[in-house]
């Protein structure tokens, strides 16, 4: 028996989840047969990725040049101890990761 | 093996946005590793009916294929010709026999209740709406049945009554998946002995009416 009965609300819910690979193959399957069938879904689903796979593209956000020297600066400075002064484990990294998975085929 | 692949008019995947336009006869390959999430997707014969939308493609797959409840996936693919037969006609058509199958189940659940002859009525408006695609007879025919008093415990006469509107609505409103589904759901809701799993069975009759209305090969499970 399939575990299509899912609500739009349900659906609306998960796509985030379903984006990023995160539901079981079972809710996966229920989720995309939902969407053949309701319209409405399908488009939300199809703005989301959209939307999302534009920020993928965009994995990396370079960090201004001038907060970079700033930075060095810091990092060369007799005073700085090596840890931001946040504390220990804020220290970001010069590039960032905003998405996981892509898309499937 | 033959393998077919539904896309969106514009020629983009249906869910992953992938854009085949102008890839057919050429391999496109996963990217990253392939699983029942990521990999190119594709259908069997009887996995049609899951994954109804626009356009439908064959597809030649290449590496180990790894087959799924209703979808194999690959680490390859290549879109080949297009299946012409597939038209909105096609799927006006497919719906159609949905809801005459709707109301087959509605109709068998009446004559298991001794309503012969609402089932009847029910048989000759469904025939009406398969050869002229008058559905007024039918929707009121269906709407009787919703109301009829049903004194047996655990039958499904008026659900499935309810189903036959349903499935008119969509229809007349919706993809072909739409009625595709109310039509398993209904198969599933019938209260006899009608096989181990009368969802999957009525997802397989759909999968032949496809196989044969498309010109495609029988698919391997009858139904």
């Amino acid at each position: 028996m399939s575990a299509l009965g899912l609500s739009c609300e349900v659906v609306f819910d998960l796509t985030g989840a379903w984006y990023d690979d995160e539901l079981s193959e079972n809710d996966q399957n229920a989720f995309e047969q939902h969407l053949l069938l309701c319209p409405p879904c399908l488009a939300y689903s199809d703005r989301l990725r959209r939307a999302l796979g534009a920020l993928a593209e965009a994995t990396t956000v370079a960090m201004p040049a001038e907060l970079v020297e700033r930075l060095v600066l810091r990092e060369h400075s007799p005073s700085h101890s090596g840890l931001d002064e946040s504390g220990p484990g804020q220290r970001r990294q010069g590039k960032m990761r905003i998405i996981g998975n892509g898309p499937r085929q | 093996m033959s393998y077919y692949k539904f896309l969106l008019p514009s020629g983009l995947g249906v869910f992953s946005g992938y854009d085949w336009r102008g890839s057919a006869g050429f391999w496109v390959d996963a990217d990253g590793p392939v699983g029942c999430r990521a990999g190119i997707h594709a259908c069997r014969v009887e996995d049609l009916p899951y994954w109804l939308a626009d356009d439908l493609w064959r597809i030649e797959l290449d590496g180990p294929v790894t087959a799924y409840e209703n979808k194999v996936v690959a680490g390859r693919g290549r879109l080949g010709e297009k299946v012409e037969e597939w038209t909105g006609q096609a799927a006006l058509e497919f719906s159609a026999a949905c809801v005459g199958r709707v109301a087959y189940h509605a109709a068998a659940e009446l004559r298991d209740v001794g309503l012969a002859s609402m089932a009847e009525d029910i048989d000759a408006a469904v025939r009406r709406f398969a050869e002229g695609g008058e559905w007024d007879a039918l929707t009121e025919c269906a709407a009787e049945c919703v109301q009829v008093p049903v004194r047996h415990p655990g039958s499904a006469a008026n659900l499935l009554s309810a189903y036959i509107g349903d499935a008119l609505e969509s229809f007349r409103d919706d993809p072909p998946a739409a009625a595709a589904y109310i039509a398993a759901r209904a198969a599933s809701q019938r209260s006899g002995s009608v096989g181990d799993d009368p969802y999957l069975d009525e997802r397989r009759w759909q999968a032949f009416w496809l196989a044969g209305r498309l010109g495609l090969p029988a698919p391997s499970v009858a139904p």
